[in-house]
């Protein structure tokens, strides 16, 4: 079955909990093809966990994903296995391994699911460092660079298998201001580079007006999506109060 | 505010915001010294402001009080704001407390405990056979596509619970061997049978306390290393991140060090032996008049094949279940400091927990082992 065209990602009837806590309740929502799509809200709202479960790691209570027209709740393990090298994901704390390089980091998909030879894979390796500006950093060890670099090589390793998605899950947690502008900079470099879809998870403000072509909000209170859209429009014509109230509280900081 | 005392009914009035939390202490110490059980304690809300913090502490203080104490609890002038609060506690209007975390709290009655606890042991050792099974089916598939065996880990693992491990089981296994060879030659130099000591210390050594020991030594450095090593990884999100590359943990983190440690534990077995053998020598030789080359011809006739094969298929089992447990529990931890800490006590814990059940299952099903397969008593 082939994904609706402009629909990379298609999220139906989901409700996201563990056991019987239900955090969110039927949502439905879909990302195009090439965009920058945010998942918005306060601490505890359950973004992580939409995008855990997005990402495969949780199954819903119900509902269903679809990655390029593949559901990924209905898959076997092998096929999930299958779906998720059509992704690569950016963890909060970058998740290297630390008994690796950074260049090991990067390796470890190659050595994987390609047929490369070693001095390829090193090859490719170094390319994608470079492309997060951490070339010569590649025989460092995670534990000798800052939380931003990182962050950085978290991204590098994402995109190994140059994949059609990248979700980024609280990219900006724990960076300065300057850095988590970096980084949001970077982003969409990368977009324009590589025309990667991207689904970010973040309660940072601050970057969404700067990255974000559409985000959804989500609500504590009302377990699900409150506002969908442009974050510039919502900011001004949302007709949730609170949803104003939230966006403008960025406008009044910057 | 005032407390007028009448008989069985406390009436407390003219509650104020913005009471500083040692005067609601006050407050709070003289109701509880006053309320006794049936009593009724009401309070009159008409002038509170909804969003005062100190008030919501205080009824809440007394309401959870009254459940323990059995007084009652009465509210009057509550406004919809004040009451909607109060429920969020578990507080309803009527002064009822219902204990929103009850859930949480474990198993009321001492059966229902014992309960819980066996289910919790039958379910952990189903879920450790469970995991070294699985572990094993992978290691098989692994063996049959060679490109993919992580040789560069299990040799990294290899040295780390192998060769770094000599010198302690050396020294514990020599040490060993000189407690029983003494406790024995003592006992034995009585009834005049001395040179039976080679025996006791030779097949006591192979059969049990060397591969017993080196298991002890393994789970100590190894499995709880195993369990802190996956625990972090798994605060860190680094199994999260292997699972969404595709990469089955088990593949990467468990089957390298599983790999290592049943290839490490015989050896080690191996060199506790024969170590454990020598320090029983040196203590027997020494506290009898048995010669040397009396006390090795013993030995070499008292030890044969058999027992250094169950030497042997001990320590694999061993090793098995020590790796196994140890990245099962790692794999287990919750995300956070506390979690780690608890996986790595607890692989140490069911380590030597599952190593003494397997030791026994092993000891009384070898000799039959040996009779179906050689057709001799062993």
């Amino acid at each position: 079955m082939s994904a609706d065209n402009d629909n990379i990602i298609e999220v139906t009837g989901m409700t996201v909990g563990y056991g019987d806590y239900v955090i969110l309740k039927n949502l439905n929502f879909s990302v195009r093809k090439g965009e920058i799509f945010v998942i918005l809200g306060g601490s505890g709202c359950g973004k992580s966990s939409t995008l855990k479960h997005m990402i495969g790691l949780s199954k819903p209570l119900s509902g269903d994903i679809k990655i390029k027209g593949r559901s990924i709740v209905s898959a076997s393990e092998e096929e999930r296995d299958e779906m998720t090298r059509e992704f690569g994901v950016l963890y909060q704390s970058g998740a290297l391994f630390s008994s690796m390089t950074l260049e090991e980091n990067v390796s470890l998909p190659l050595r994987e699911f390609t047929d490369y030879s070693p001095e390829m894979i090193s090859a490719v390796a170094k390319y994608k460092l470079s492309l997060v500006g951490l070339e010569q950093f590649a025989d460092f060890a995670p534990s000798e660079i800052s939380g931003g670099m990182k962050k950085r090589a978290g991204l590098a390793r994402a995109m190994a298998l140059d994949p059609d998605i990248l979700f980024f899950d609280e990219p900006s947690a724990g960076l300065d201001p300057i850095s988590s502008a970096e980084l949001d900079k970077l982003i969409l470099e990368l977009r324009e580079k590589m025309k990667t879809t991207m689904v970010i998870v973040t309660h940072e403000l601050d970057s969404i007006y700067s990255v974000a072509d559409r985000v959804i909000i989500l609500d504590k209170e009302i377990q699900g999506i409150i506002d969908e859209g442009d974050p510039r429009y919502l900011r001004d014509h949302s007709t949730h109060e609170w949803v104003r109230e939230f966006l403008n509280r960025l406008s009044m900081r910057g | 505010m005032n407390i007028e005392t009448n008989n069985q009914l406390i009436k407390v009035t003219g509650l104020t915001s913005g009471m500083e939390l040692r005067e609601i202490n006050q407050i709070f110490n003289g109701l509880k010294f006053q309320l006794k059980e049936s009593m009724r304690v009401e309070f009159d809300l008409g002038g509170a402001s909804s969003s005062d913090p100190g008030l919501i502490i205080l009824l809440k203080s007394i309401v959870t009080l009254s459940a323990e104490k059995r007084f009652s609890v009465g509210f009057l002038n509550l406004s919809d704001e004040l009451q909607a609060l109060l429920e969020k506690s578990g507080i309803g209007k009527d002064g009822s407390y219902t204990d929103i975390n009850a859930k949480s709290k474990g198993p009321a009655s001492i059966f229902l405990t014992l309960g819980a606890a066996a289910y919790k042991f039958f379910d952990d050792i189903k879920s450790i056979i469970g995991f070294s099974g699985s572990v094993l089916i992978v290691i098989g598939k692994i063996i049959r596509n060679p490109r993919k065996i992580p040789v560069q880990e299990t040799l990294y693992y290899l040295d780390k619970t192998g060769v770094d491990a000599v010198p302690i089981v050396s020294l514990i296994c020599f040490l060993m061997g000189m407690i029983l060879g003494f406790q024995g030659i003592t006992q034995m130099k009585r009834f005049g049978i001395d040179i039976y000591v080679a025996d006791l210390v030779g097949l006591g050594i192979v059969r049990e306390l060397g591969p017993l020991m080196v298991a002890m030594i393994c789970t100590g450095r190894a499995g709880s290393a195993f369990a802190a090593e996956i625990g972090t990884m798994k605060v860190s999100e680094e199994i999260d991140a292997l699972t969404t590359m595709g990469i089955k943990p088990e593949r990467i983190l468990v089957v390298p060090k599983i790999m290592a440690l049943i290839v490490a534990m015989p050896l080690l077995t191996i060199i506790g032996d024969i170590v454990g053998i020598i320090g029983g020598t040196v203590v027997s030789l020494l506290a009898s008049d048995i010669s040397f080359s009396a006390f090795c011809n013993r030995t070499l006739q008292a030890i044969v094949p058999a027992n250094v094969f169950e030497s042997l298929l001990k320590s694999i089992v061993f090793a098995v279940l020590i790796a196994s447990i140890g990245c099962l529990r790692g794999m287990e931890a919750q995300n956070d400091a506390k979690g780690v800490g608890r996986a790595t006590t607890s692989s140490v814990v069911s380590g030597i927990f599952m190593i003494v059940i397997a030791d026994a299952l092993v000891t009384f099903t070898y000799p039959m082992l040996v009779l179906y397969i050689t057709g001799m008593p062993y």
